[in-house]
């Protein structure tokens, strides 16, 4: 053994590389196996000094690395076996003592030693190899999702739920060793993506959310809990809106994907869906913001040029059609600030705005235009009767507080292109009117 | 072409090849569950500049190649070279495309080419050891990128008279498709240049057999 390979030298030179070394004498006996072997052989014992490659590894060495040592120990000949074409070469396996054995994915290099005094086989493992590049990619594609969908997410065309749908649907895209569910719960309502599939788990999550089973603080640890008794990965994400929460389930679609990289994958996309839906989450409030007033609810007044500039547009298109425009002023308002103070007045606004929105049909909108003024747009010409009905809804007596509150209004009104073509101009005139009646 | 072998010494060479490269066909047949017909429609003997022609006007603009170094009673360096396009199109018609893993490790692959070169290069090597019955071995493969003006220096260690270059096309059949690869030898005759003289005995040896 001495005179026949300096094994110091060669392994020193093989430093670097995280695999195994066998080397063979002349007549093919094993003269030595290196750790890393050692700990992935099946093999009797770790006596193998001068016995057959088979004898040592329990007859389980393919035929093509039996050939190749014989053909480097008659012919020298150097010989590649590639993982990606033959498998079982050699019975090495990632964890030779758990129950379940995963088998390493490895290539072997067999090449004879100069001078004929034996042969080395270097054994190279692809599994981690694979698995890393594996990962990379993974990682490199949740990056550029992050990225587009934060972009994504200040979209007002895409709804909150179409967001939730195509984000889900990318991740599992590219990561598919792992399937996702999710419930959207926000109040009462649940939105499931994937729709069809649910689980046990996944719904008695939502009933925990829903029914406020446990304390706000500690529902998270609560739904830990059921992760752990249905043996599922589950999980609850809390948004910033304490009204808006989501479970979601991860499972595994293959037996092949570690413990430790299922872990870190599943903390990596709960963090990306948790902070990309909250970003979507905000810039729904901010689109709201922007375009709807703060006290009643209804559309304010940068949104109505908006919403006209597109009904013109429309019109200018298919060349008829017609839009009105009502303006609304409530007489005797400054009385009931006056009287009963702004956060009454308050009140009543808010009332009067409800009021004009039970008037509404479907593609009619109102907005508040300032102080008691609001205005009804209805992509339409102007019906008889409409601004009685508009005046007798708002003036009907409501109970505001332990008041009793009726308040009439007074109604003017413009019609496009009739009237007039700009905006301006046509609310200047429905102002007009309006004053006159008053 | 150049005149280092006679008729019938080149002749034998054909034949060799010719059986070298049968083999490869069954092994790589093996490897890929199917018939793969491989053959050789022309061998020739080229001097260095020749050679650097050939490649220039034969070879595709970008090349992979497998190469292996081989010494014994004649040594240098064999090099099976494809496009670079279809060098892992090889791959993936000999295992079949399984799906998923064909882009993540194309990396990866080329260790599979290298097999196949392997393959390749070392039944030719091995037919001719085994019938002239002169020891030669291998070292292991490795893949390489490159383009036909630089293939030379890559091939050739030293740049002398003394250097042939035997350069064989081989046509690849499999799976209804079609795939040219070079087979290129670079025979250094300085060196134990015992080559001819092997082809000769044997020659002689068949006349009195």
């Amino acid at each position: 053994m001495k005179n026949l390979i300096p094994i110091d030298v060669l392994l020193s030179s093989f430093g670097n590389i995280e695999g195994g070394i066998i080397i063979l004498s002349p007549e093919g006996k094993v003269v030595y196996l290196n750790d890393w072997i050692l700990d992935h052989g099946m093999m009797h014992s770790d006596d193998y000094t001068n016995k057959p490659l088979e004898d040592v590894f329990l007859g389980k060495v393919s035929k093509q690395l039996l050939d190749s040592v014989h053909n480097a120990a008659a012919l020298s000949l150097s010989r590649v076996l590639s993982h990606k074409i033959h498998k079982d070469i050699l019975p090495l396996y990632r964890d030779k003592h758990s129950s379940v054995r995963l088998p390493l994915n490895i290539s072997a290099l067999v090449s004879p030693l100069k001078g004929g005094n034996g042969i080395l086989i270097r054994i190279v493992d692809y599994t981690s190899l694979v698995k890393r590049e594996q990962q990379i990619r993974i990682n490199e594609s949740l990056l550029t999702i992050e990225r587009n969908y934060f972009k994504k997410a200040s979209d007002p065309g895409v709804t909150l739920e179409g967001f939730i749908a195509s984000l889900i649907d990318d991740i599992s895209w590219n990561v598919s060793s792992i399937s996702i569910r999710m419930s959207f719960i926000n109040e009462n309502s649940v939105f499931r993506y994937p729709e069809n599939i649910s689980s046990d788990s996944l719904s008695r999550s939502e009933k925990m959310v829903q029914n406020k089973e446990s304390e706000e603080g500690s529902l998270s640890s609560a739904v830990e809990a059921l992760s752990i008794e249905h043996k599922t990965r589950l999980s609850l994400l809390e948004f910033s809106d304490k009204h808006t929460k989501a479970a979601v389930e991860f499972v595994k679609n293959s037996e092949h994907i570690l413990d430790v990289s299922f872990d870190k994958t599943v903390i990596k996309i709960k963090d990306i869906i948790l902070s990309l839906i909250e970003w979507k989450i905000s810039y729904e409030k901010l689109t709201y913001m922007a375009s709807h007033d703060e006290l009643t609810g209804l559309y304010n007044r940068s949104s109505l040029v908006e919403k006209f500039e597109a009904y013109q547009n429309d019109i200018e298109q298919t060349g008829f059609g017609h839009i009105s425009l009502f303006f609304v002023d409530l007489n005797k308002f400054k009385q009931i600030n006056d009287e009963f103070g702004h956060l009454f007045g308050d009140k009543v606004l808010i009332k009067v705005s409800q009021r004009i929105q039970k008037c509404l049909a479907s593609g009619d909108t109102a907005y508040r235009m300032g102080g008691d003024e609001f205005l009804v747009m209805r992509k339409d010409a102007q019906p008889d009767g409409y601004v009685d009905t508009l005046k007798a809804k708002i003036s009907s007596p409501f109970l505001c507080g332990s008041e009793v509150v009726s308040i009439s209004s007074s109604v003017g009104r413009a019609c496009y292109p009739k009237d007039g073509l700009s905006l301006d101009e046509l609310i200047h005139l429905a102002d007009k009117a309006m004053y006159s009646e008053k | 072409m150049c005149d280092f072998l006679s008729e019938d010494e080149f002749d034998l060479v054909v034949e060799l090849m010719n059986i070298g490269v049968g083999k490869s066909a069954a092994s790589l047949s093996q490897i890929a569950n199917e018939e793969v017909i491989l053959n050789v429609p022309m061998l020739e003997f080229l001097s260095l500049e020749e050679a650097a022609r050939a490649f220039e006007d034969r070879l595709p603009n970008s090349l992979t190649g497998v190469r292996q170094s081989f010494s014994g009673f004649f040594s240098g360096k064999a090099a099976l070279l494809f496009p670079e396009s279809r060098s892992l199109d090889l791959v993936n018609v000999m295992l079949g495309e399984d799906g998923l893993d064909v882009e993540v490790d194309a990396e990866l692959e080329e260790e599979a080419l290298s097999e196949l070169g392997n393959i390749l290069l070392n039944n030719c090597l091995s037919t001719i050891s085994n019938m002239l019955d002169k020891p030669l071995n291998t070292l292991l493969p490795d893949t390489f990128h490159t383009n036909p003006s630089l293939l030379t220096d890559q091939l050739v260690t030293r740049n002398d008279s003394g250097t042939v270059i035997m350069l064989l096309k081989i046509d690849f059949t499999l799976k209804s498709r079609d795939l040219a690869g070079h087979l290129v030898f670079v025979i250094d005759l300085t060196e134990n240049g015992s080559f001819k003289s092997t082809l000769q005995d044997y020659l002689k040896g068949l006349e009195e057999g």
